[in-house]
């Protein structure tokens, strides 16, 4: 269970066969590959939820398997790149990390639009960070597309003793909220990877279904999704001279 | 042993049963039908041959020189709920049964091809269930060539008669004969001690003797040559058909293609997008006058005497037939605008002004913006002076029209005021463009109108012009846009309502960092002091605009009195600062940033490519750093903590002591914030405490504002559609849905046709425009095939209430249910036959249109129909024979139209020539 981020390990989950590790912050190996344009889908994954509930540390996990007490509190809004395989398909996960201090609202809401998932977690051992759960919702119903996939998460899991929302009362939640629900520790690394594997898993489910329904409307659509994809005819703003 | 095997394999090869060509393939056709299954089935209800699915078995064979396919067609019959008895035998219940004698389906009509869009499908109902009204049958037709030769015909005749006969086959075999279009079949069913044989006569016009019922019935006993105790049961249908509808005809409203428009209502022809047809889509109305079931001995007719009046008859039905080919004018409109998205020319090649070198390095400069944007002279302002002229084939007058619609606040009469712009409550299948009726609509209707029925490239070039002009005239004297959503740009509309958005708020921006009202109060003021002089530009505004002084006074400010607060919003709460007892107050801050949709796109494209998380995290600063020097200025002795109990509450953890402070002063920073070096801190100690008012603006709006209009300004034709077709899509499916108001109850597939319109605008309304290979506008064009059949369909609907129901608006259900039948062209029953009000309507109509031919008045008491276009009777006999026992069926049709004759026979022959006593 522990530390499966090793690569022999994770031929145990079929579909994610051949899973990358990528290297830390600072690598330029990494640093290569958000710009890399080899790969057949790109999700675009964010993470919100109230400010401290270890939004970061749990993106450090799964990205760079490691874990630190204390992330800087992030400004702003912050990235991720990682590239899993499923289905034999390269799946590059842009994932964004969001601040969840009240006042850059504003800044993060702006990147809703495009994401096709939500990891939207909160802290098991902070009732307020459960409560603003529904507001996240509504958030995300206002500033997203409608086919954006949501999981919702009870971060802190390790945090038995301080535990203030039980896994009924989450659980419960996720049902009336129809997401998904998962529990998670990102010092103890339990869950992490589960919550990405469903989320693509889900996101994938979704996107087969709608080329399904009308293939011809869809043409050509997993490169469409491509976020680096240059604007093709919307006109640049700067240059006509 | 090896030998021995070789032998067995030559022993084999030489097959003695199938000596000649001939055999083997009655052996082949022999072994095609035994694996046919068949089952018994119930008897077939009213129209189930025409309803129901057919699936067809196909098998290839050759046969001489011939390719055959051999074909079963099979109607899938539905299990039936209650238990009936079954038929003894199935081919001859189903041959005798009067229930599918008309088909419900218009095959006269349908079985041509038709290449017209919207025009429905072939039925796949074979023409041998037509005439006979079997359900389960085979044919025979070769591939290519049609069988011509009457000795072919016969030897095939023969081989498969060996067939079925060799096989037991249980179903009616048939040969098609002659030209495929002809329908012609010859058949055999073998049943025991009865063999039926079908056999068909085509010719062009009917011999003398088989017109009318007396003749035929002649006919029929002779070739059936064995007496039966029953009498002949007739069917007889007569059909006539109207054409002529008169003041009944439907059509459309001109699109006033060709005339001038300013005779016409202009306005209203310019605001609203075209809807109809070119011609009636109902070009025919066939009535039916049927007697499904009467015995030969009670009616009578001849050339000289006939009891088939049709006023008499039992039955009357009905059936519509359409006309696909008219043009469907909105659709029309759509396929002609979205030509416009492939536009190479760029605004300036009309215009050149607009690619003014000062324009464009004003845009790329901001600083030139700022401080150039006032001066008098600059090629901006020299337009609002009049000395510039947007030629084109619009005229003053026409734009002034459009402009009232469009900015209706700058018309004294305001005939257009926008409505209150309330967005649709949460809709997943929201179409990404602007609110209904809302100037983003509005203008791309008026443009889709100038491209399309106006004056093409040159009047969107000059409209565009004109527009872009008039937002900067706007933007410079500080008039908000109407018809535009409040707030910051929303990402779920499309990027152009974004840009509006965005001036909008770059006005407000500057309104009142000048001290002015904003938008929505100076509407209250102006509604108190009536119309003002509020939008003409103040020139003592200009002293404020100049930011770098302004720095620089307030640095000097700071260090004059350090430690005098300013820019406090309130306190937060009862809290004090850490170390003191003054309390803690909440800085006016910077407003956030509002971005449009592409320059977010820009920022993540800067974030994602920006190696470095802490060089992200220092750009991502700036509004930190705003926020702290605020504080700073308004909490002068405040420290980084009393920011984050602010700022991140949870980021400050209280001592759980038993001496809790009550004004939140006890307690340390998370962890987190007391990582040295961490971006908080660095941040906090370069912050200043300056208030936000004096900070340099997040936001510049003159710059941003100048983005814009630069935005709209460089437009190509070619990018002015693609920023448009959304919208016009959106506005185009309100129409629709506005049209179909009165109609959509009974439109046959309404509700999916405009769920699919609405899904497929939203789909396409939010991918990016792909110019590569016409993508985009192929996927778009695909959408107007979905909105060309709802225009039909509604204007189909229309012309049938115009023509059935001229003075009725609302219909109860069987109303509804007898429109919807002849919106599928189905044959559909009046009940009451002429007594019946649609009737009488119909009788009316045909009347009229024969005095209106014979230049006559319609005579109230002489109401008579015009010769059939088409007789058919139907005539059988079965039971038993007078001398032979039990008789097979016997079955003639004959159809008689003007062109054509067909007789369709089925006689039993009894072929064990056992005479019972």
């Amino acid at each position: 269970m522990y530390n499966y981020g090793n690569e022999q390990q994770t031929k145990t989950t079929s579909v994610f066969n051949g899973f990358h590790q990528m290297a830390g912050g600072g690598d330029p190996k990494w640093q290569k590959d958000a710009t890399d344009q080899n790969f057949d889908y790109m999700f675009k994954l964010l993470i919100i939820g109230n400010s401290s509930v270890g939004k970061t540390s749990f993106l450090f996990r799964y990205a760079d398997d490691s874990f630190t007490s204390a992330f800087v509190s992030t400004v702003g809004i912050d990235f991720k790149v990682k590239t899993v395989f499923r289905h034999d398909k390269r799946v590059k996960l842009q994932i964004w990390d969001t601040a969840g201090q009240e006042r850059y609202r504003t800044i993060t809401t702006a990147y809703y639009r495009g994401a096709m998932g939500f990891i939207l977690m909160y802290d098991i051992t902070n009732e307020e960070s459960f409560n603003s759960v529904q507001d996240w919702i509504t958030q995300i119903k206002t500033y997203s597309w409608d086919n954006a996939q949501v999981i919702l998460v009870g971060n802190k899991c390790d945090m038995e003793d301080e535990r203030v929302i039980s896994f009924e009362r989450g659980k419960q939640l996720a049902d009336q909220l129809g997401v998904e629900f998962f529990e998670t520790s990102a010092k103890e690394n339990i869950n992490v990877k589960n919550v990405f594997e469903r989320l693509v898993d889900i996101i994938c489910d979704k996107m087969s279904e709608s080329l399904d329904s009308d293939p011809a409307m869809v043409g050509g659509a997993p490169k469409g999704q491509r976020l680096t994809d240059q604007p093709q005819g919307t006109p640049n703003t700067n240059c006509n001279c | 042993m090896a030998n021995e095997e070789v032998f067995d394999d030559d022993f084999y090869q030489e097959d003695f049963s199938t000596a000649s060509e001939f055999e083997a393939f009655i052996s082949r056709l022999g072994d095609i039908f035994e694996t046919y299954e068949v089952v018994d089935e119930e008897a077939l209800s009213s129209n189930e041959l025409s309803l129901c699915e057919w699936t067809e078995e196909t098998e290839d064979i050759m046969f001489n020189d011939f390719n055959l396919s051999v074909i079963r067609y099979k109607a899938k019959i539905k299990p039936r709920e209650t238990e009936s008895s079954k038929a003894i035998n199935q081919v001859f219940q189903d041959l005798t049964s009067q229930e599918n004698d008309y088909s419900l389906l218009d095959m006269n009509y349908l079985k041509h091809d038709y290449e017209v869009l919207n025009a429905p499908k072939s039925p796949n109902i074979h023409p041998v269930a037509v005439f006979y009204g079997l359900r389960d049958f085979v044919v025979l037709k070769s591939k290519r060539k049609p069988l011509m030769d009457i000795s072919q015909m016969k030897l095939l005749q023969s081989s498969l008669s060996l067939a079925i006969n060799e096989s037991k086959c249980k179903i009616p075999a048939f040969i098609q004969v002659l030209y495929h279009e002809q329908d012609v079949f010859l058949g055999i069913y073998d049943a025991g001690e009865q063999r039926l044989s079908f056999d068909i006569a085509h010719l062009k016009t009917a011999p003398p003797s088989c017109k009318y019922l007396s003749g035929l019935l002649d006919m029929f006993k002779g070739k059936i040559g064995v007496n039966y105790i029953n009498p002949v049961m007739v069917s007889v249908c007569l059909t006539y058909s109207l054409k002529n509808f008169l003041s009944a005809t439907y059509s459309s409203d001109k699109k006033n293609e060709n005339d001038d428009w300013d005779v016409v209502d202009f306005i209203n022809v310019i605001s609203s997008l075209p809807f109809g047809v070119s011609a009636d889509p109902v070009n025919e109305l066939i009535l039916y006058t049927k007697w499904p079931q009467v015995s030969e001995n009670v009616v009578f007719d001849s050339q000289t005497y006939s009891d088939f009046n049709p006023i008499n008859a039992q039955k009357w039905s009905i059936r519509t037939r359409f006309d696909y080919s008219p043009v469907c004018y909105l659709a029309d409109m759509l396929h002609e605008y979205l030509t416009l998205t492939e536009s190479p020319e760029a605004l300036s090649e009309y215009y050149n002004f607009l690619s003014s070198k000062a324009r464009i390095s004003e845009a790329q400069n901001p600083f030139s913006a700022l401080t150039d944007s006032r001066i008098p002279g600059f090629s901006g302002m020299s337009l609002l002076d009049g000395s510039y002229t947007i030629d084109g084939p619009l005229n003053e007058h026409q734009l002034g029209k459009m402009f009232q619609y469009l900015l209706p606040d700058e018309d004294d009469e305001k005939k257009f005021a926008y409505g209150d712009l309330k967005d649709e409550p949460f809709n997943p299948q929201k179409i990404k463009s602007a609110i209904p009726d809302s100037l983003v609509h509005r203008l791309s209707i008026l443009l889709a109108n100038i491209y399309t029925s106006y004056s093409g490239r040159r009047g969107v070039a000059q409209f565009w012009a004109e527009f872009s002009q008039k937002m900067r005239e706007r933007v410079d004297k500080c008039m908000r846009i109407p018809g535009v959503a409040n707030g910051f740009p929303d990402m779920r509309s499309c990027l152009l309502h974004q840009k509006l958005q965005m001036l909008n708020i770059c006005m407000e921006r500057r309104n009142i960092r000048e001290g002015k009202l904003p938008f929505a109060m100076q509407l209250l003021a102006q509604q108190h002091e009536g119309p003002s002089s509020l939008g003409k530009t103040d020139s003592d505004d200009e002293f404020f605009d100049c930011d770098d002084d302004r720095v620089v006074d307030e640095e000097e400010h700071a260090h004059q009195s350090p430690w005098n607060p300013v820019g406090r919003i309130s306190k937060l709460g009862k809290m004090l600062l850490i170390d003191s007892d003054e309390p803690l107050y909440i800085p006016v801050t910077q407003d956030p940033v509002p971005k449009t949709e592409d320059e977010l796109e820009d920022d993540a494209e800067m974030l994602l490519n920006v190696t470095d998380s802490g060089l992200r995290a220092q750009l991502m600063s700036a509004s930190l750093l705003s926020d702290m020097e605020s504080f700073k200025a308004a909490n002068p002795i405040g420290k980084l903590e009393d920011f984050i109990r602010w700022y991140s509450p949870r980021d400050w953890i209280e001592e759980d002591t038993d001496e809790r402070d009550p004004f939140g002063r006890k307690g340390h920073l998370s962890d987190r914030m007391m990582i040295p070096g961490n971006t908080w801190q660095t941040v906090w100690q370069t912050a200043k405490p300056v208030p936000a008012r004096r900070q340099k603006r997040l936001f510049d709006d003159t710059k941003e504002a100048e983005k814009v209009l630069h935005f709209l300004e460089s437009q190509t034709l070619g990018s002015i559609g693609q920023l448009t077709v959304a919208p016009l899509f959106h506005t185009s499916l309100i129409k629709i849905q506005k049209e179909s108001e009165n109609v959509k109850d009974f439109i046959p597939n309404y509700k999916e046709m405009e769920d699919k319109l609405k899904q497929n605008c939203c789909t396409l309304s939010r991918e990016k425009w792909n110019t590569s290979k016409g993508m985009s506008k192929k996927k778009w064009e695909m959408v107007i095939n979905d909105t060309s059949e709802m225009e039909l369909s509604i204007n189909q609907a229309r012309s049938i209430l115009k023509k059935l129901y001229p003075d009725k608006t609302d219909f109860n259900d069987d109303d509804k249910k007898l429109l919807n039948s002849l919106m599928k062209c189905y044959d559909t029953e009046l009940g009451e036959g002429a007594k019946n009000d649609i009737g009488v309507r119909v009788m009316y109509m045909f009347n009229l249109a024969r005095a209106t031919q014979n230049e006559q008045r319609v005579e109230d008491h002489s109401w008579t129909l015009p010769d059939p276009i088409e007789k058919q009777f139907t005539l059988r006999l079965s039971g038993n024979t007078v001398n032979q026992g039990m008789g097979g069926p016997q079955f003639l049709r004959a159809i008689l139209s003007s062109n054509e004759f067909r007789l369709c026979g089925a006689f039993s022959q009894n072929t064990t020539f056992t005479y019972s006593t």
